[in-house]
């Protein structure tokens, strides 16, 4: 342990998949640790390209203890080596033939197991084959440079992988024999046969064929693995000795099933147990305590719905008599012969089940079985026992979804198939297909009373999915009308309430929030004076601090950035937990489910109860985590119904949606801005009257650029470098959009119309990203730009480019960012426009997202809407800057314009 | 445990770690002299840690007829007395540093041919030892029949013969019981050493790797045992026609 620091640092290694399907080992804070050997091995390999790392694991690695995220993709490239093993005959120097990517629908449901790691909802079936052609590609690069045979480099790489050479236990049936109904034969295989298969030699012959010093590594193939078994089974150790193991043997059940008891360990010692082809699953059948839940609709709602259960004891599917099982039961264990086939019969086991699922019947047909129950039940995960179902239990039962509830779990994870739901007008906007999907998945959820986390990308249309359901609600609901709640950060209730005014005029919302409305009147809200309200909007801070807002009973509660939950201990969230409602919703653009954590803490608020309590999750993921293949299955399974996530570059999303979409981001004003902003105005007011002519053109300008600058920030207009984060209604604004990219690792480009923000915004971007980006304004060497532009594009660790606009606006292609931010406004659309098109030129595939920044209640709003006012009367007029055109109006109507409307513009 | 050392006033006492320096003096002067010395180190308290190598040891303890000079062969041998042994066929010359450097010589007679052969069936014979001559090891399996008491290779008694240039009047001094001890630890690390001891080859245990061991003992009880005329179709399997074309063409010339 010399380089003690270095190795320690090598040890926290978790694989990193990028939005480009790339497959990296980074440094991942809380990775469980690797051991520094195996460290080194796959940061070697890793560096080489991630087809290499792979191989590495799926080859040489096959016998490492690694953890779980590991294991996955080393099954995924174990699989390439097994097809690889499978291919007949491959000398060194002959051509090798190509090696298919598995079906389309085998990739899928190893995409759909993909553990917690960053990146994995970019895991797709795409993303796995192109992997796997990586993986081929840097096979066949190694191979040509170690200059052997396909079976040497495999067997070099791990002695595991011996295509030929191993010793098969060969089980059959042989009905023709009363008294010994099995038969018994060790094989060796030498070759291959000309048809690609295997040929047996008996175990006798093969060994007097390879006795002597001769063929050392041959006989050592053959004996090792007999060794080995025989060290761990003594019955075979017996057959060994006496030199039986060399002989086809007659077999009775007794002995049959004590070679199916040892089946692992003979496997673990390198012998190859073929059973009866006849035997599904390489084993006799076992009969199988099978319960059905859900075959009718529930009665009730919510997680707290409770379904039937129903439960019988089948063979290979077929349901077994009463009279069958009680025979099952007396049994010895052992092979039987049950309908004329070979039964494994385990009287306790069989037992146990039946008497544990007796005892769920008769809980059901008291108090019934709950949707979250049925749900844990169905993937196999006993959260609340800390615990998975133990696999031998798996083994000997199976619990299926009845009927409805199987059509309501198809219908949860293909929302698509979902039947339309008619909208009328009151929704000012045509949903977009995937969008209807979105609305009609809520609402199915929330018709179930289930919790739904809508992880849709940024600029997909949560808000507008959000105020559909809404309307359906109101419009189709039943019983007392009940108002919803929605909370969200402080810094986007203006933009929600904006975009009610916008799509859907009709919803009575308010804003419960102090600068919205006065303390007392907050603290009296309850029921009656909520009547006719559909909505009510809050912050996150609001809610801690008017806990009458928990009082009330409310239809949905909706969390927007849900992420801000993600702490269970955080006061918000324990705040959150205790709102009152029939339904809840989620709403994050971040992949919540990379961090167990934090997937626990959004689901115990969506869901309470389906993932258990923090301690009992916690249990439950370090049992995950000891599964040896597809560890978080069983997690994905029960979370997967209740979270919808789209992304921009899904094949179905994508054909839906425009190059670019996009969206005003609003803005609040800080109280230190309104201040600045109030006293510019009254400034303004009094020098109008003084001036005229070209002087009044030239202050007018000015003022114009001082608002602008307020609404940046307060430091750009004092000049006192101060760039307080919380002076700035933008830079929350902006820290809110950018927490999500980081989390998606994205880019984004961020335009300013001011060179003098750049520097600050970097700086600001920088440590929200935590690393560093770039900057590119006018007096930036034109030499350089190109290498910027070239560093941007190419290194995937560079997460943003903050460019005033002017020099960023002609020439540079930056299609490797998906988000365009405009930090402020040049109220010349041909300007922006022609600044936003560097990030979908030809070579973008992916929808870019455009948000530009707007102080609500400012002249920065009433120009925007003047824009867009005019923008329908006809597009040549905008081709001039709006700002001039200003100066041309009456002092009256200039006030009014450039007039902070406080109650819009302040949130504080 | 601590013992006191006297020559019985022929000689004056010499403190453990005199012993020790001088050990490593005359070690020193003779690797000087361009000689090759081979010195018996005991880390430990435990002369030989293998179990070979203590079988070894067990096995001097049986020469009943030397048990008084045995014990201080061991605390020579754990001084690092012995500063020089080599290992020859049939033979170990040794150097040990006494109260001046002594050569001691010792020769063991070959092992039997018919002895040696039951030790190589019976290897070839057996799973285990098989897998450890094939993976070029001695170990558990092959060493436990090698150090088997009296069918082994230990050499008995009447098979091993010794002198030693001191002037002890005893057959067996301390000096020889040191190197006597010293094979015991040099055989730990090198177990295959044992081999040219009693001058046999080793290669002759893995000639016959495997030969026999289908056939023989008692074998299935013939009740056991599945007549079939076709085991492919019993076992699904492709079974290979013939395991040894070359043999079959050897004995078909024409």
């Amino acid at each position: 342990m010399v380089v003690h620091s270095s190795n320690t640092l090598t040890t926290f290694l978790a694989p990193v998949l990028t939005p480009h399907g790339r497959l990296l080992l980074a440094h991942v804070e809380d990775a469980p640790p690797l051991s520094p050997d195996l460290a080194e091995r796959l940061q070697e390999a890793f560096t080489r390209g991630h087809g290499h790392g792979l191989l590495q694991l799926g080859a040489a690695e096959v016998q490492t203890a690694m953890p779980p995220v590991f294991m996955y993709w080393r099954e995924f490239s174990e699989r390439y080596v097994v097809a690889l093993c499978a291919l007949p005959d491959v000398d060194a120097g002959r051509a090798l033939p190509p090696i298919p990517p598995p079906a389309r629908e085998e990739l899928d449901s190893f995409a759909s197991a993909a553990p917690s790691m960053t990146g994995a909802e970019y895991l797709t079936a795409s993303v796995l084959d192109t992997l796997w052609t990586d993986v081929d590609a840097a096979f066949r690069l190694e191979l040509s440079q170690s200059k052997v045979s396909v079976q040497d480099f495999v067997k070099r790489k791990n002695p595991a992988w011996n295509l030929v050479g191993r010793v098969h236990f060969n089980l059959a049936e042989n009905r023709k024999d009363n008294e010994a109904p099995f038969a018994f034969l060790a094989t060796y295989t030498a070759r291959l046969s000309a048809h690609a298969k295997a040929q047996h030699l008996p175990l006798g012959r093969a060994l007097s064929e390879y006795a002597g010093a001769a063929n050392k590594s041959r006989l050592l193939s053959l004996l090792l693995p007999v060794k080995r078994a025989a060290e761990q089974c003594p019955w075979l150790k017996a057959m060994v000795d006496s030199g039986e193991v060399f002989h086809p043997l007659r077999w009775t059940p007794a002995e049959a099933f004590q070679l199916l008891k040892d089946l692992p360990l003979l496997e673990a010692a390198g012998v190859i147990v073929r059973v009866p082809s006849a035997w599904r699953a390489n084993r006799p059948s076992r009969p199988q305590v099978t319960a059905t839940v859900g075959g009718k609709p529930p009665s009730g709602i919510g997680t707290d719905a409770l379904l039937d259960f129903r439960m019988e004891v089948t063979l290979d599917g077929e349901r077994l008599t009463e009279t069958e099982i009680s025979k099952l039961l007396a049994d010895s264990n052992g092979l039987h012969l049950v309908r004329g086939r070979w039964v494994e019969v385990d009287r306790e086991k069989l037992a146990k089940m039946l008497d544990q699922f007796r005892a769920v019947e008769k809980a059901a047909a008291e108090t019934g079985v709950t949707f979250a129950d049925a749900m844990r039940m169905l993937a196999g995960a006993n959260v609340s026992d800390g615990g998975l179902t133990d696999t031998a239990a798996l083994d000997w039962s199976r619990i299926v979804a009845g009927p409805w509830f199987a059509e309501t779990l198809e219908e949860l994870r293909h929302p698509q198939a979902l039947a339309r739901l008619k909208l009328g007008d009151e929704l000012k906007t045509t949903l977009r297909p995937y969008q209807q999907a979105g609305l009609c998945w809520l609402h199915l959820l929330s018709m179930l009373g289930l919790g739904a986390c809508l992880a849709d990308d940024m600029g997909l249309g949560k808000t507008m999915q959000v105020l559909a359901l809404m309307l359906v609600l109101r419009r189709d609901g039943a019983g007392p009308r009940r108002p919803s709640l929605l909370v969200a950060p402080a810094s986007l209730l203006a933009n929600w309430a904006s975009e009610i005014e916008r799509f859907a005029p009709s919803l009575k919302a308010i804003i419960a929030h102090p600068s919205a409305m006065p303390a007392a009147e907050l603290r009296s809200l309850d029921a009656n004076r909520l009547a006719g309200v559909d909505l009510v909007i809050t912050s996150y801070g609001t809610l801690l601090r008017v806990p009458e807002l928990l009082k009330i009973q409310w239809r949905l509660s909706v969390l927007d950035e849900a992420q801000a939950i993600k702490n269970p201990g955080a006061r918000q969230t324990r705040a959150a937990k205790q709102i009152d409602a029939q339904a809840r919703i989620a709403l994050t653009g971040t992949p919540v489910e990379n961090r167990l954590g934090d997937l626990w803490s959004i689901f115990d608020f969506i869901n309470p109860g389906l993932l258990g309590s923090s301690k009992e999750f916690t249990t439950f993921t370090k049992r995950l985590a000891e599964r040896l293949h597809n560890p978080y299955a069983p997690l994905r399974e029960l979370v997967r119904p209740y979270i919808l996530r789209r992304l921009k570059t899904d094949k179905s999303v994508i054909a839906d949606l425009p190059d670019k979409t996009e969206v005003k981001a609003f803005c609040q004003l800080t109280r230190k801005q309104a201040a600045l902003y109030q006293e510019a105005v009254t400034e303004l007011s009094d020098r109008l009257e003084k001036t005229d002519g070209i002087e009044r053109r030239g202050m007018i300008l000015a003022f114009l650029m001082r608002f602008k600058q307020i609404c940046n920030h307060p430091s750009q207009w004092l000049g006192d470098n101060a760039w307080a984060e919380g002076d700035s209604g933008k830079l929350a604004r902006l820290r809110e959009i950018v927490d999500v990219i980081a989390a998606r690792q994205e880019k984004v480009l961020v335009f300013t119309q001011f060179r003098e923000v750049t520097a600050p915004l970097a700086a600001f971007l920088g440590s929200v990203f935590g690393r560093p980006g770039l900057v590119l304004h006018g007096e930036t060497d034109v030499k350089k730009r190109q290498s910027l532009v070239r560093q941007f594009q190419e290194d995937e660790a560079v997460p943003f480019f903050v460019l005033s606009l002017k020099a960023g606006g002609t020439g540079l292609n930056l299609t490797a960012a998906s988000h365009v931010v405009h930090f402020d406004r040049w109220w010349n659309p041909a300007v922006e426009n022609q600044a936003t098109d560097r990030a979908f030129r030809i070579g973008q595939t992916k929808n870019v997202l455009v948000q530009k920044f707007l102080c609500r209640g400012t002249v920065e709003e009433k120009i925007d809407a003047l824009i867009d006012s005019k923008r329908q009367l006809s597009q040549d007029l905008l081709e001039g800057a709006t700002d001039l055109l200003l100066t041309e109006m009456k002092d009256d109507e200039l006030l009014k314009l450039v007039a902070l409307d406080i109650h819009a513009a302040s949130l504080e | 445990m601590r013992r006191y050392e006297y020559d019985y006033g022929w000689k004056p006492y010499v403190p453990v770690a005199e012993r020790r320096r001088q050990a490593a003096r005359e070690a020193a002067r003779l690797a000087k002299k361009g000689q090759t010395v081979s010195p018996v180190v005991i880390k430990g308290s435990k002369i030989a840690n293998t179990f070979w190598g203590k079988a070894w040891c067990d096995n001097l303890e049986r020469y009943s007829d030397y048990s008084n000079r045995l014990p201080r062969g061991r605390t020579y041998v754990r001084n690092g007395s012995v500063v020089d042994l080599q290992i020859s066929p049939g033979a170990v010359t040794a150097r040990v540093s006494g109260s001046s450097l002594y050569r001691v010589e010792v020769k063991v007679t070959a092992v039997p041919k018919t002895h040696w052969n039951a030790v190589c069936t019976d290897c070839a014979g057996a799973i285990d030892s098989v897998v450890e001559l094939l993976e070029g090891r001695f170990s558990k399996a092959v060493m436990t029949r090698l150090c088997q008491e009296k069918t082994g290779l230990f050499p008995r008694p009447a098979e091993i013969k010794f002198k030693c240039s001191c002037p002890d009047w005893a057959s067996m001094c301390k000096h020889v019981a040191a190197v006597l001890y010293g094979i015991g630890a040099r055989l730990d690390e090198k177990p295959e050493l044992l081999f040219a001891l009693r001058n046999v080859d080793r290669q002759d245990l893995i000639a016959s790797a495997g030969k026999g061991m289908a056939k023989k003992r008692k074998g299935p009880a013939a009740a056991k045992v599945l007549e079939s005329s076709d085991l492919s179709e019993i076992f699904g399997i492709d079974i290979a026609e013939s395991p040894a074309k070359p043999g079959r063409r050897r004995r078909n010339p024409k």
